[in-house]
């Protein structure tokens, strides 16, 4: 079979043991996420913490990772996640050409377990693997640990590596490659092993079952649905060549005049029309579209992108200023990597010079130190504990003395001393080389990790009453720190707007494509009610996003996923007072439903779901119909296994169903309806920007996801038939060992 | 088995192997000189039995295929030779483009006076493609006299009709601006949308323009229209009068569905209509384009 090299590497640190194991059995959930929920289910027992030697770190790439095929450099990296109280199993998403590295090297995933008795990193030159020391490395950044291997290893060598805060346990950390990649979240889980960084070289090849003209035909194909990322099929700007004269909604930024600015020569994206393959590349001009015009455009060398990618996300800045804040003037990242940084700042005006020295110089320490942001959670914690005033109701609601309403949270919580030791002035100042001086020493704070009196800061110590540092009780995560502090906790229930919004969900993480898309609001909360993370989906928002007009929107998703009766998939309008959508139906259970499957399907195979799915184009000639089949034609052309789309959806449900199936075991709970797919209160109060779940449809919404699913009802969980149905049904024996099967 | 080990550039490389390519491979063939020559003829009988019409010398090349395109004198100089071809004729004009005829339908002298006409419709379509393409703007009805022998002027209108009913130059379309003028533009380089944008904007009416883009949108998206959206250069509303422009609109009567919502938080200024639009849903969406976007990445 194409795609898959048939093995995959496993490294246990604790008896350095490298042993290399046939793919077959994890043939049926293809690779990345779907492999990884595979080896949790079957290796890693339930009540194990992330930073047990026993948890499993998955690095998990899939047939089509390496192929060239477009949007397939992806790498799911999979463990049980330091950030959720409960440990439950999660995903972060990494780019670059690390993961097809892997492929060329010779296998299929790399499944790490156990600790290493000193710091170590993991050598892979095709056949050769070794756990060799790292020591030297072992205290010090990315950009060092990437530096020494690849003095080692040699340029062409891909490097995926932890920082201090992975290293120092800071639950919110990273492993990052090829210098602006990330997989968020699971950084302290390579810490806790004593693993600074996997070095990997391949000179191997990976086999496709088609053709080489047959497989060339396709990716040309291919090209021709893709638009721009996050979906975009149509310029954001009105430009003459669209042919109906669609425009904005978009990041397809690029326009006649406007010019990769600090590229040498500037370099201009002009017209990048439709039919014009060779100019996809310059489409998403994500540095103006996200730094804006003046800014964005005059500081951006190029667009940069993982293997494969035509579309290319990752913005490369050239900002002089930074040399005087003694870091590097030229920095990559992308969307929320951003602002990990400046996301420490108040009153830095967006879409200015400052916004952007400020935010490349957040990029230059954090993408060192490995800090995650949790998808921005950390700093809306972080802005309400150090600006909201307590008031004397809030006090009692929060069991604290009402003596000390007039004090910020941290003024309350941290003892004067510790308080004392951020630069505070410099915080709410105007200066802005002094904001920058505060955001490093927040930084410092964080990756140190450290209790008051200097020791290592553990959650064990915080919860028996010992003082730690501001940025300890940032790394601990959000989901323990409200158990800490009942003030927190009330207002990410209530998620007052003052002094700024903070959208959590439940159990520690963050809203990602929440309710505030409000053209599909039910099936926003569903995606965001079931993972153990914010839920890093972007089908739902990549379709809805693409510019078209909402009812050729409709249209398109009914013809390919319906027909339906009983209304549309996607809100033209939220009623009034109260923002509520259209009642529940069936187009929004099925829309739902295929945004979850198709995330599954691009991290376990793996594509980038940071653009797909690819159900509209851009393409006129097409009517602006995509193709429903992109994904079940690449992995059949690939592997030589022909599968229709619905066969793949049936195995992207097959991935999410025993994904579903280990969560609950984790948890030992049978009413995950109630007590895992929790939405947050707020989410039922009208508030600006974003539409309100109702408390009966939301009940109507979980009961038609569910029955979609195959899933129970009353209870949430998978049924003995859809477990029988997907090949699953050694999983559905487990469960009823567990008393987990409805 | 066909191997591949290639680096596509210093950052990248894609190591394949391949399937088997299917054992037979149809090609298409290519047709042969005799073919293509007889095509030619056949086109141009065509046009000229039943338009009446020279074709140009682009139409004929198009005929003849990629890897045959240096032989194309060669080819040409053949079929003068040959009996079979004895009424396809070349004319070159003043300005030297080249039109071919039929003898048996077209008369050599009355060819000379076609050929000006149809020079004169090649030089409209350029114009109206370059002023399309390139400088992304219509081509009023007044330029276009020129293009056209004194003689002719009078036949205008129907020139242009048959441009339009003329596969090779359908592409040139027409857009009358409210006031009346009457513009052009190629729709290969144009969408109707846009040029409908830019016959708004000649009227010189900016009110009349905003009111209208901004029932487009609310219409056709839904959503509503930031007030900067105004000052691309498209809509030649000089910023400092965008304004005073912008509320003028707001007093018209006629534009009594127009409205404008202010961001609570970035000051930002966005105009809607209430025909399509309902106000807390301008207000929503307003949110989501203002801030919602950029804190959701
Ligand atoms: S769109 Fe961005 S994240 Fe997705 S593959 Fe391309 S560069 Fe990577």
């Amino acid at each position: 079979m194409g795609g898959w090299t048939g093995k995959v590497l496993r490294v246990d640190l604790t008896t350095g043991v490298i042993s290399k194991e046939s793919t077959d059995k994890y043939k049926p959930y293809l690779g990345g996420t779907g492999l990884a929920y595979k080896v949790l289910w079957d290796e890693v027992p339930p009540g194990t913490d992330a930073w047990d030697p026993a948890n499993r770190i998955i690095f998990g790439v899939g047939p089509l990772t390496g192929t060239g095929a477009p949007l397939s450099g992806r790498v799911s990296v999979t463990s049980l996640w330091p950030m959720h109280p409960e440990s439950l199993p999660a995903t972060g998403h990494m780019g670059g050409h690390w993961g097809p590295e892997l492929k060329y090297a010779g296998y299929d995933s790399l499944i790490i377990q156990g600790k290493a008795a000193s710091p170590v990193w993991i050598y892979i030159k095709d056949d050769v693997v070794e756990i060799r020391d790292a020591g030297k490395m072992w205290g010090n950044g990315i950009y060092r640990a990437n530096a020494e291997i690849m003095n080692i290893m040699g340029p062409e060598a891909h490097v995926a590596a932890i920082g201090q805060c992975g290293e120092n346990l800071v639950r919110g950390s990273n492993v990052m490659c090829d210098r602006s990649h990330s997989a968020g979240g699971v950084g302290s889980v390579m810490g806790s092993k004593n693993l600074k960084a996997i070095g990997i070289i391949g000179t191997g090849a990976l086999k496709v079952e088609a053709s080489k003209s047959a497989w060339k035909d396709l990716v040309h194909y291919q090209h021709t649905i893709l638009g721009a990322n996050s979906g975009g099929v149509v310029p954001n700007t009105l430009q003459s060549w669209q042919p109906d004269g669609y425009y904005g909604g978009t990041r397809w930024t690029a326009a006649k005049g406007l010019f990769w600015g600090a590229a040498s020569p500037p370099v201009e994206t002009g017209d990048c029309t439709a039919d014009d393959l060779n100019s996809i590349g310059l489409r998403t001009f994500k540095g103006y579209a996200d730094f804006g015009p003046g800014v964005g455009d005059k500081h951006t060398v190029k667009i940069q992108g993982c293997h494969g990618c035509p579309i290319r996300c990752h913005i490369a800045t050239d900002v002089p200023a930074l040399e005087q804040l003694g870091v590097s003037r030229y920095q990559v990242n992308t969307c929320n990597g951003n602002s990990s940084g400046s996301g420490f700042t108040i009153g830095i005006t967006s879409r200015s010079e400052n916004n952007i020295t400020a935010s490349q110089y957040g990029v230059a320490l954090c993408d060192d130190f490995g800090w995650w942001s949790d998808y921005g959670l950390a700093q809306a914690d972080f802005k309400w504990l150090a600006q909201h005033v307590l008031t004397a109701e809030e006090c009692t609601a929060a069991g604290i003395d009402p003596v000390n309403a007039g004090k910020t949270p941290y003024q309350y919580r941290l003892t004067a001393a510790e308080y004392a030791k951020l630069p505070w002035a410099k915080f709410t100042g105007s200066d802005f080389v002094g904001k920058m001086d505060f955001v490093k020493a927040v930084m410092i704070q964080i990756k140190d990790n450290r209790m008051a009196d200097g020791t290592p800061a553990t959650w064990e110590k915080m919860q028996a009453g010992q003082p730690a540092t501001l940025g300890a009780y940032i790394a601990v995560g959000a989901g323990r720190l409200e158990k800490l502090w009942p003030e927190l906790a009330i207002q990410h229930q209530e998620n007052k707007a003052t002094p700024s919004a903070i959208n959590y969900v439940k159990m520690g993480h963050i809203k990602h494509h929440f309710t505030e898309s409000s053209d599909t609001v039910q099936a926003a909360a569903l995606l965001n009610m079931m993972y153990n993370r914010d839920p890093m989906c972007h089908t739902h928002t990549n379709y809805t996003g693409n510019g078209l007009p909402l009812a050729l929107q409709n249209e398109i998703f009914n013809e390919l996923f319906g027909p339906f009766e009983g209304g549309n998939a996607i809100d033209a309008e939220l009623a009034a007072p109260d923002f509520l959508p259209t009642p529940m139906n069936k187009a929004k259970a099925v829309f739902a439903k295929m945004c979850f499957l198709y995330m599954e399907l691009h991290n376990s195979l793996t594509l980038c779901n940071y653009t797909l799915p690819g159900w509209a184009s851009p393409l006129k000639s097409r009517n602006y119909r995509g193709e429903r089949n992109l994904e079940a034609m690449m992995y059949s052309a690939v592997t030589g296994d022909a599968k229709t789309a619905q066969q793949l959806e049936d195995t992207g449900l097959r991935i999410l169903t025993l994904f579903r199936a280990d969560t609950a075991r984790r948890m030992n709970e049978k009413d995950m309806r109630n007590k895992h797919d929790l939405m947050p209160e707020y989410a039922f109060h009208a508030h600006s920007g974003a539409g309100t779940l109702d408390h009966a449809d939301w009940e109507v919404a979980k009961d038609m996801f569910y029955e979609e699913c195959g899933w129970d009802k009353t209870t949430g969980l998978p049924t003995q038939a859809t477990y029988d149905r997907l090949g699953l049904s050694d999983v559905a024996a487990v469960m009823a060992g567990a008393g987990l099967l409805p | 088995m066909e191997k591949e080990d290639q680096k596509t550039d210093a950052a990248e490389k894609v190591r394949l192997e391949y399937g088997n390519e299917p054992s037979t491979v149809e090609k298409t063939a290519e047709p042969t000189i005799e073919e293509i020559q007889a095509k030619i003829a056949e086109t141009v009988r065509t046009a000229a039995g039943e338009h009446s019409a020279m074709t140009p010398a682009a139409s004929v090349f198009a005929l003849v295929p990629k890897s045959r395109q240096e032989t194309i004198t060669a080819l040409l100089d053949e079929m003068a030779a040959d009996e079979r071809y004895a009424d396809i004729k070349a004319l070159t004009t003043d300005s030297g483009k080249v039109f071919f005829f039929s003898t048996t339908y077209i008369q050599a002298d009355e060819a000379v006076a076609k050929s000006r006409i149809e020079e004169a419709k090649v030089k409209i379509a350029e114009k109206v493609r370059a002023d399309s393409q390139d400088r992304v703007k219509l081509t009023p009805a007044g330029d276009l006299q020129e293009l056209i022998p004194e003689t002719e002027r009078y036949r205008i209108a129907a020139i242009l009709k048959e441009m339009q009913e003329n596969p090779a130059t359908a592409d040139i379309k027409m857009v009358t601006a409210s006031n009346g003028h009457v513009f052009f533009y190629s729709d290969w380089h144009m969408s109707n949308y846009y040029a409908l944008v830019l016959s708004r904007v000649t009227v010189k009416d900016p009110c009349a323009t905003i009111a209208a883009m901004v029932r487009d949108e609310s219409r056709v998206y839904p959503r509503p229209t930031c007030v900067q959206f105004f000052m691309e250069d498209l809509f030649e509303i000089p910023p400092c009068d965008l304004k005073a422009i912008v509320d003028e609109t707001l007093k018209k009567p006629e534009y009594g569905d127009i409205k404008m919502l202010v961001h609570p938080t970035t000051g930002g200024v966005y105009l809607y209509s209430n025909r399509y639009l309902k106000d807390h849903m301008a207000a929503v969406l307003m949110d989501w384009q203002e801030v919602g976007r950029e804190a959701n990445p």
